[in-house]
């Protein structure tokens, strides 16, 4: 979103070789503020690492996420800890499996519905909100009530019985997931959209005579941009934690697949056999994105909506 | 007799990320007891400002240094608690938006017997007898029953009294007036004006009066301070500054008024541009529920409205708020679906019109707002939004074609056209109305609706609005349908006048003829009430 306007560099500029003004825009404006603020550049920094590392990650680990390691296996508490000359950097998991590789398919996973579902959550929130708002009246009325309808079923437990008739997928998760995380994103938009399509600007669009579709491509959605990305941002945080909980009740992804929330699961269950760290690895990577997430998000908030604080 | 407030070498500064800003640059000027000080200027002259500081309000960046003696006692050196016993006793303020002072969850008997039950320790009983003789003072019809009703319920001008009686309550030295009558109708504005003429009477009280209007300045002042960037230019009394100023700003500013004297009509032709028949729209107050819709209460914003615009012919709508001049406009370019009625540009018939059919009409009717920087995009730089009709209308245009045109048309209302990759943020008020004026013009059409174009702006960027519209309307032939508020400008732009009262079109006739021989009794009320009426000013700049 922070992709300038190319347009006009692409236009011709011979006529008359005027100097032209550099005009700064308010993606300009926000831009500047967002990198002035030290606590989201910190975060975007963190996170971006977190990213490259659970991607990059796997080409320095000396064992696959599959293999056990049967030296280990009898007695993980010793032999099983982290170390640098057994090969495994984050110790093993209770099978003897390699934790360093598991927590980097972990986050791999966890990354991507948290992705998967704010694009989701951003792309059919969008188009949905806008259109019920900008049309307004019966489309309105009748979009916003499906809203409402799907809103008030129990999605965890609707979610929690497809995961048990079906098999249990990472498919299924973004699924799930994706059923609902859209639904808030279409209310806050339509909302937008309602006090947008009032604007003056918006009534000389209609003057002039543009198009319908024209009117919401270039003239509502830049203007919903700004609150659209602050609230996809917050939104990630909040899907990796709906995706921790299932995996952490036992019913999300499935071996040999895992995720920050099934480790989490399974090393608390061995907290009090003296192998903490196999809490403490996936946990810390849990809680550092998270924090990521959200101060990049009020960063974000703060630098596109100055007024809002 | 020594002044009741002196101000000396008061400055006012702000610590902005850009930078220390002055608003305020040494002013000085004494406010006597039964005095009235107007201070006029245009936005950022600082006149807010001073009264912000005298009162202690000024914004947590903001510094002000100096002096402000009020009965021997600097104002500036005195402390939180110290200031509000001053506030609340003595020095009484109205603001110009009366529902951001009133508590809109408190009944105004709440809201005005609080004030005396802290200040005076009277009984809860003795403070609402004296509220309700506080309103009947400030001539709220019903007061009794009126005084436990919401802010809410009062009108505009309702609530300003209100304002009026609560700072008048404690019966304060000074009454400090910022912008009291700006938002208001000019016949609620006069009968504020008087009341605050009777009040100072009563009290033998100082006023400050802040204006950017000079019109209410001849009404009310005895004095002025004309500032200019945050300096006073020039102090004298009222008949001096007005008549015979003598500061170059001063006369400018005054230059920029529009005198009431209407302008003589120009002879206009006789083909017909627009011709409206009996067009009625109203709006109902709707319940819904799954989209089914009653309608429960109607509202009739235009109701049987039938003018006729002639080619080159500038027609002025005069109305106060809720007169549906604005519904009236949206109606004719079809922003709005009118009721009934039929509109005719040229030949062709508008109402039956459909969406699409109605597109490659517009650009023969464009129209211009009034909020110039609402009615831009704010992600779109001046080329996207002036290009836009052209991208809309012309979609072969290649994008050679369509700079050169946007680059004219910025030419043609005097920007720059080295500003065509700016954002309207980075503009002032009126040059974003420049870019709006030039959006209309692009596709050259042959009616252009102005909607208050220019009630937003301050009293020079008017004039200069107002001359390029006429100088404009010229070079292009075209006929202007203007919609204003304001009678002056009415006076100076139109050739004709069609007055509106609730959605009713009263009277139309020439200019001229509607400003001497006004027949409609509403007319009348809306001349008698122009601020500064009495002020024989001199047209300076006529169309």
């Amino acid at each position: 979103m922070f992709l300038k306007n190319n347009k006009n560099n692409s236009l011709f500029n011979n006529i008359n070789n005027l100097d032209y003004i550099e005009g700064r825009s308010l993606f300009d404006d926000a831009r500047r503020r967002f990198l002035l603020n030290k606590a989201a550049m910190i975060s975007l920094l963190l996170l971006t690492l977190i990213v490259l590392f659970s991607f990059i990650g796997p080409f320095f680990s000396q064992w696959t996420n599959e293999e056990i390691d049967w030296n280990a296996l009898g007695n993980i508490a010793t032999l099983g800890k982290p170390s640098i000359s057994t090969g495994h950097f984050f110790g093993t998991d209770e099978l003897g499996r390699d934790l360093y590789s598991r927590v980097l398919q972990g986050s791999q996973i966890s990354l991507m519905v948290g992705f998967v579902g704010a694009l989701i959550a951003v792309v059919v929130g969008t188009i949905y909100g806008t259109i019920a708002g900008y049309f307004g009246g019966k489309v309105d009325s009748i979009m916003m009530r499906i809203v409402d309808v799907l809103m008030s079923i129990p999605y965890m437990f609707v979610l929690i019985i497809l995961m048990v008739i079906f098999e249990r997928s990472v498919i299924l998760l973004f699924i799930g997931i994706g059923l609902i995380s859209w639904l808030d994103m279409a209310r806050i938009v339509r909302g937008q959209t309602l006090s947008l399509k009032n604007k003056e600007f918006i009534e000389a669009s209609i003057a002039i005579g543009v198009k319908n579709y024209i009117i919401i491509v270039k003239h509502i959605v830049p203007n919903l941009l700004g609150i659209v990305a602050v609230y996809a941002t917050l939104l990630i945080p909040g899907m990796i934690i709906t995706e921790s909980f299932i995996s952490f009740l036992g019913l999300g992804v499935q071996e040999p697949l895992t995720s920050w929330g099934a480790l989490i699961s399974e090393g608390a269950r061995t907290m009090q056999y003296g192998t903490l760290w196999q809490l403490l690895f996936p946990l810390s990577f849990f809680i550092v994105s998270l924090f990521c997430f959200y101060f990049i998000g009020d960063g974000l908030r703060d630098a596109l909506d100055p007024k809002d604080r | 007799m020594s002044p009741l407030l002196s101000i000396k070498n008061l400055n006012v500064n702000f610590d902005t990320p850009d930078g220390e800003v002055n608003a305020v640059n040494n002013l000085n000027f004494d406010l006597h007891k039964g005095e009235t000080l107007a201070i006029v200027g245009e936005s950022g002259s600082g006149k807010s400002q001073t009264a912000f500081s005298i009162l202690g309000l000024l914004s947590k960046n903001g510094r002000s240094s100096g002096s402000i003696l009020f009965n021997n006692l600097n104002l500036l050196s005195l402390n939180e608690k110290e200031m509000n016993q001053v506030r609340a006793q003595k020095i009484g303020i109205i603001f110009q938006d009366p529902m951001t002072s009133l508590n809109p969850y408190l009944r105004v008997s709440d809201q005005l017997a609080e004030v005396l039950v802290v200040h005076k320790n009277n009984s809860r009983n003795d403070a609402l007898n004296e509220s309700i003789k506080m309103l009947e003072a400030v001539n709220i019809p019903n007061a009794k029953n009126r005084i436990h009703m919401f802010p809410h319920e009062f009108s505009g001008g309702q609530r300003q009294r209100l304002m009026i009686a609560m700072s008048l309550a404690l019966s304060p030295k000074i009454l400090i007036a910022d912008e009291p009558t700006t938002a208001l109708d000019v016949t609620t504005e006069a009968q504020i004006l008087n009341l605050v003429k009777d009040m100072q009477k009563q009290y033998n009280s100082g006023v400050l009066f802040i204006t950017h209007d000079f019109g209410v300045v001849a009404e009310i002042a005895d004095r002025v301070v004309v500032m200019h960037e945050g300096s006073a230019v020039e102090t004298g009394s009222v008949e001096q500054v007005l008549n015979k100023p003598k500061h170059p700003y001063t006369r400018s500013l005054i230059a920029a008024v529009p005198s009431l004297n209407p302008r003589k009509a120009r002879s206009t032709s006789k083909e017909k541009i627009l011709e409206v028949k009996n067009l009625s729209k109203s709006f109902g107050v709707q319940n819904s529920f799954f989209g089914f819709r009653k309608v429960n209460l109607v509202v009739n914003a235009v109701n049987n409205v039938s003018i006729e615009l002639f080619s080159g012919e500038t027609l002025g709508i005069v109305g106060e708020s809720g007169s549906g001049k604005s519904t009236l406009a949206r109606c004719l370019i079809k922003l709005l679906n009118s009721d009934s009625g039929k509109i005719f540009l040229g030949d062709v018939e508008l109402t039956s019109l459909n969406r699409n059919e109605m597109r490659p009409l517009r650009t023969k009717i464009q129209m211009i707002f009034q909020d110039p920087l609402a009615s831009l995009n704010p992600r779109l730089n001046i080329e996207q939004t002036i290009a836009e009709p052209l991208k809309t209308h012309f979609p072969n245009l290649s994008n050679n074609d369509i700079r050169e045109k946007v680059i004219s048309a910025m030419n043609r209302v005097g920007l720059k056209p080295n500003l065509i990759n700016r954002y309207p943020h980075e503009f002032s008020g009126g040059q974003c109305q420049r870019v709006g004026i030039a959006r209309a013009l692009i596709t050259e059409p042959k009616l252009i609706i102005c909607d208050e174009p220019v009630s937003s702006l301050d009293v020079s960027i008017q004039a200069q609005i107002l001359e390029l519209l006429d100088e404009i309307r010229k070079q292009m032939k075209l006929s202007l349908l203007f919609i204003t508020h304001d009678l002056r400008v009415a006076a100076q732009v139109c050739d004709r006048i069609a007055v509106m009262q609730y959605g009713n079109l009263l009277e139309t006739g020439k200019t001229i003829d509607v400003f001497k021989n006004p027949k409609h009794d509403y007319t009348k009320s809306l001349l008698s009430a122009v601020p500064g009426k009495k002020w024989k000013k001199e047209s300076s700049y006529a169309f």
